[in-house]
């Protein structure tokens, strides 16, 4: 297997729901291995879009000119993980926190089998990690926003995947809960796993990620944090018009 | 086996007809403008909850009718009977929704249940009535613009005159309503009131096609055209004109089928213009979105 | 009133058979928020059955199933490309297709004859349960007396409890997150379509027991009933048919007895009396589960 292959590759990538309208426009970029990257970029300038077109979850977008360590998703599927933003998730759902970290199993489970001990025992191992092991048989509707989102992240986790992306990770949860997601995704990347999330606060970008795509219809800067997100790129992401003279950073 | 026989009893464009004929027509407009709103406020399911809910009060005001010994097939009882329920239900489905949790789904599901379980049992008991006068009942399932009578078409007529009034006078606060209800509350307009009266009207649209249209298809008249006319698409307004005129045009094309073709029930065939009508909007609204769009060019040049 | 082997125990047998095979399935339906779906193939598949039977002059199951599952197939094909092509809400598209498939098989019942036998618009409507008898010959083996559409709602019933079995966090999985399901490769097209073609079929041969538009009762219900109480997707399952069970006996019990309980002539119509039963405990259920 290529292991040498970026987690994932764009190039010329283009996306939109199907009525006409294309929202990602010829993107292209390349993650880098172990690293911790944020899609960053204004309001509607379709990063969901673009993270749900490069899963094959939309049905307009080429996914021809996506590679996943230089494979199509097909092949490599059970390597990438992907976390939901948490109001695309209906939580009156009746389900438990253990059985929604399970839910990240059932591809290697496989069909017609129960969810043995074994495999709960790997998902109590998962939610550990986030620190919700006391609330493994708390109804998820009953968990704080920030617990909920502990838990989908558990989910990404117990799969074993080499590439995590995630939609909106840190929005509307508490402090603690982005301070232990921050450093559970940190560990993770210090073991070989890349991460992509998409990150709309541009204040704390640079607590978290290594680097950064600055997204606006298509890839306006990519690289390290401090390079893709020079004032000059922000201005033209953003629609500032250029940037002042003197600018502070 | 074919049947086309002409109706011959009936002379076709007697003096009956041409009121039966005027009856359904108003109903159309009126369905088609109401549509209209049901379809901005995403009702549309509401409205076939509201519409199969009818049947309860119906087969209730019949045997009251025939208890007090008024006669249960009075347009007018029937009338009152079928919107008293059909009211209840387009009152308590978004109530359920909000109290109980359930979602407007689950809410819609359980109200439809429950008025057609009602009406069913209801119905069962209307048939073993002993007078016999249940067939009057039985046209007003799938609707029947033949057997209306002169006063049938009156009382539908009056009601769907009066409805519309209310409509075109109140149009630019029901607009407001069903597109940005916040908004209107922050203009000071009365939301809970012209809500209700939304409704009233949606429940007058019901009571006055359950004869022409039928309790189980007035849902189609009440969406289609103006799913057609929203496809056209163009300003509030001429949005809520061409859902009428799209409504009239149904009406009337289902009331001469079922004049012209024995057995051929009326609600049925409105339904099945008004769904031809939609699915030809599509390729309507794609010519005439290309042609703007060529003129609009040819007047830049 | 003892019940009788003759009449009620086909019709009670045939009402718990349809409850079964809808509401298992209906509990996805429900948790996918999209019970009216089921209401809206209760009506599209009308015209696929008239036409199954027109086609071949019989009451043959096997004709009018397939006639049905095209016509359901076709219900959704048509609204999800008119969803696509006119960007209205769902619930618009949904209705105009299905009142318009509705409106096609009432057409072709009325005026092609078929209503001259014994399926009419108002058995659509209503249901025809009152029909179903069981009169064993003397000397035959007691099975042969057994009405047809009782075996055919016994078997629609098993194959869904086995379906529901075989798929459950497949399912759940799909109804919970369905990009999740698909990106995680567990939850395949095929299962998508499976789905829809096994609830279309229960849809379909509870068709004759409560007609058209109770099947949202016996649907939706029992699943809106167990909802508020259950805290996995098979407690839920479990629950619903449970109560679904025992409030369909009730429900039943009361049209039955209704000449002694109300003093009517004839019986109260049975299906209508256990869709409203159903639909009034749905409140009471969610009302009960937030005081506790």
């Amino acid at each position: 297997m290529n292991d040498r292959a970026s987690p994932l590759a764009v190039d010329g990538f283009s996306a939109g729901y199907g009525n006409g309208e294309v929202i990602v426009h010829d993107a292209s970029f390349a993650l880098r291995r172990g690293a911790m990257t944020a899609l960053v970029g204004p309001n509607g300038a379709g990063k969901s879009t673009l993270l749900k077109g490069a899963l094959g979850l939309l049905p307009h977008a080429n996914t021809a000119c996506v590679r996943f360590f230089g494979q199509p998703l097909e092949q490599v599927r059970a390597r990438v993980a992907y976390l939901p933003q948490r109001a695309d998730i209906d939580w009156t759902f009746p389900a438990s926190a253990l059985d929604v970290a399970a839910m990240g199993l059932y591809r290697k489970i496989g069909f017609f089998r129960r969810v043995s001990g074994r495999w709960k025992t790997e998902a109590r191992r998962a939610l550990a990690l986030v620190g919700m092991e006391s609330l493994e048989s708390m109804p998820i509707g009953e968990l704080s926003g920030g617990q909920q989102q502990r838990v989908l992240l558990a989910r990404s986790l117990v799969q074993g995947a080499d590439l995590l992306m995630l939609d909106e990770p840190f929005v509307n949860v508490d402090f603690a809960t982005e301070e232990r997601l921050g450093a559970v995704l940190r560990d993770a990347c210090r073991s070989g796993m890349s991460v992509l999330a998409v990150h709309h606060d541009l204040g704390d970008v640079r607590r978290y990620f290594d680097d950064a795509v600055l997204f606006d219809g298509t890839v306006v800067a990519h690289g390290p944090i401090e390079d893709a997100l020079a004032d000059a790129n922000l201005h033209e992401a953003f629609k500032l018009g250029p940037p002042p003279e003197d600018s502070i950073a | 086996m074919i049947e086309h026989h002409t109706n011959l009893e009936i002379p076709f464009w007697g003096a009956n007809t041409i009121t039966v004929t005027l009856g359904c027509a108003v109903f159309g407009a009126l369905a088609g403008s109401v549509g209209t709103f049901v379809l901005a406020r995403k009702q549309s399911l509401l409205a076939d909850v509201t519409g199969h809910a009818a049947l309860p009060g119906v087969a209730l005001a019949f045997l009251i009718g025939e208890w007090a010994q008024i006669g249960g097939r009075s347009p007018w009882l029937l009338f009152l009977g079928g919107g008293v329920t059909a009211l209840l239900a387009a009152w308590s489905t978004p109530w359920l929704a909000r109290k109980r949790r359930l979602g407007a789904d689950g809410a819609n599901a359980v109200t439809l249940a429950a008025f057609f379980g009602l009406g069913t049992v209801l119905f069962s008991l209307v048939q073993s009535h002993p007078t016999g006068a249940q067939g009057g009942l039985r046209r007003l399932l799938f609707g029947n613009a033949a057997a209306m009578t002169n006063s049938d078409a009156l009382a539908i007529a009056t009601i769907a005159i009066a409805a519309l009034l209310t409509l075109i006078l109140l149009f630019k606060e029901f607009s407001l309503l069903a597109f940005d209800e916040d908004a209107a509350r922050v203009l000071g307009l009365p939301v809970r009131r012209l809500d209700w009266l939304l409704l009233l009207l949606l429940v007058a649209t019901v009571v006055t096609g359950m004869q022409v249209a039928g309790i189980a298809l007035v849902v189609s008249m009440l969406i289609a055209p103006a799913a057609a006319a929203r496809v056209i698409g163009g300003s509030f307004g001429r949005t809520a004109s061409i859902a009428a005129c799209f409504g009239v045009a149904c009406a009337v094309a289902g009331a001469m089928a079922s004049r012209s073709v024995e057995h051929f029930p009326t609600g049925s065939a409105m339904a099945l213009a008004a769904t031809v009508v939609f699915f030809l909007s599509i390729p309507c609204s794609r010519i005439l979105h290309a042609r703007r769009e060529r003129n609009s060019a040819e007047a830049r040049r | 009133m003892m019940p009788s082997l003759a009449v009620d125990v086909p019709a009670l047998l045939a009402l718990l058979c349809a409850l079964v095979a809808c509401g298992t399935l209906g509990n996805f339906l429900v948790l996918r928020k999209e019970a009216m779906t089921g209401d809206a193939v209760a009506h599209a598949v009308l015209p696929g059955l008239v036409a199954g039977f027109l086609l071949t002059g019989t009451r043959s199951t096997l004709a009018m199933f397939v006639g049905a599952a095209c016509a359901g197939v076709l219900s959704i094909l048509l609204s999800g490309w008119a969803r696509r092509a006119t960007r209205l809400e769902a619930g618009a598209t949904l209705g105009v297709v299905f009142s318009g498939l509705f409106a096609l098989g009432v057409v072709l019942l009325e005026t092609q004859g078929a209503r001259q036998v014994d399926l009419d618009p108002e058995c659509v409507l209503f249901g025809s349960l009152e029909t179903l008898f069981y009169v064993p010959a003397s000397g035959a083996p007691w099975y042969t007396g057994v009405p047809r559409t009782l075996w055919t709602l016994a078997i629609a019933a098993l194959f869904t409890l086995i379906f529901a079995l075989l798929f459950l966090k497949e399912l759940a999985l799909l109804a919970f997150d369905p990009s999740a399901a698909r990106h995680l490769g567990v939850a395949p097209r095929w299962l998508e379509r499976a789905f829809l073609i096994v609830i279309s079929a229960s849809i379909v041969a509870s068709f004759e027991a409560v007609g058209s538009v109770l099947v949202i009762g016996i649907l939706a219900c029992p699943a809106l009933l167990a909802a508020p109480h259950a805290k996995s997707v098979a407690g839920q399952i479990t629950l619903s048919l449970v109560l679904g069970v025992a409030l369909s006996i009730l429900g039943y019990a009361i049209a039955a007895l209704s000449p002694q309980l109300f003093g009517t002539s004839t019986a109260l119509n049975s299906a209508g009396m256990i869709s409203l039963v159903l639909a009034l405990s749905v409140p009471l259920s969610h009302a009960m589960a937030r005081r506790a």
